[in-house]
């Protein structure tokens, strides 16, 4: 599961996660992750479907076995989408990248 | 009806973690007992003819950290942190952090680095109670306002 950070999260040795960011809060217990819900601090992430994203239709055609939308996609093993999209491991790590910075909200600065 | 709020807290559990002199964060919750958090919004303003309103413009920003700090004597509690900071040749910034209402995932977190401003304390024969020393602290840049994610 991913979340959309809504207020700066301090994550200790993790440093600060800003406002707009992605993260899975894997460091968590399922409590604790409940609590960053019940403050408003994150929320689940609604993410679009892949193919919606400029450049992703024919390469969520070919996901479509294993992954709806962008955050699956996010979530999804590396192994599995590098032979599916046929490209390298190192490529599937760009393509991801290329996806969050669609579903990244940058704040306004001020 | 009005809802009524059911999540007030109080400070009875609020961390307050300070860098000493080795850059360490340090908890020094149990050598303090009260915190004076300041924090200012500079703001302009303006009035037009033909209108009664002023209008009023955005700037700076600062805050002030008053610690009351109980004198001990262990090196590694809050007042001989703060006094060894102090008088250090150069006592340069350190990390604050405060954890309102305590440090747990979904506190508020007041992060910076802070430099050491003043501190004083009264020493008097007549009172039987613990010496205490108040202390400020100056944000050098930005404070973070954050949420515990730990």
């Amino acid at each position: 599961m991913l979340y959309r950070v809504l207020s700066n999260l301090d994550a200790g040795k993790r440093g600060i996660i800003p406002v707009g960011e992605l993260t899975d809060l894997h460091w968590l217990s399922p409590e604790k992750k409940q609590i960053l819900l019940d403050v408003g601090a994150v929320s689940e992430l609604q993410s679009p479907p892949l193919g919606v994203l400029p450049g992703w239709k024919n390469r969520a055609k070919r996901l479509a076995s294993a992954c709806g939308t962008a955050a699956d996609f996010l979530e999804m093993d590396d192994g599995l989408a590098a032979e599916l999209l046929k490209v390298s491991i190192d490529a599937v790590a760009e393509l991801k990248a290329n996806v969050r910075s669609f579903l990244v909200i940058k704040p306004a600065t001020g | 009806m009005t809802t009524q709020t059911t999540t007030a807290v109080n400070a009875c559990d609020v961390d307050i973690w300070l860098d000493n002199a080795a850059n360490t964060l340090t908890d020094i919750g149990g050598g303090t007992n009260k915190i004076d958090l300041e924090f200012d919004h500079e703001l302009g303003e303006y009035r037009a003819f033909g209108n009664k309103w002023r209008g009023r413009l955005e700037c700076g920003k600062d805050a002030k950290f008053t610690l009351y700090v109980i004198y001990s004597t262990t090196a590694t509690e809050a007042m001989k942190i703060i006094e060894s900071w102090f008088h250090a040749n150069v006592p340069g910034a350190r990390s604050l952090k405060i954890y309102v209402p305590t440090k747990s995932a979904g506190a508020a977190v007041y992060s910076c680095e802070a430099r050491i401003d003043e501190y004083k304390f009264t020493v008097d024969v007549n009172d039987p109670n613990a010496v205490m020393a108040t202390v400020v602290l100056l944000p050098d840049g930005a404070v973070t306002y954050s949420t515990a994610a730990t």
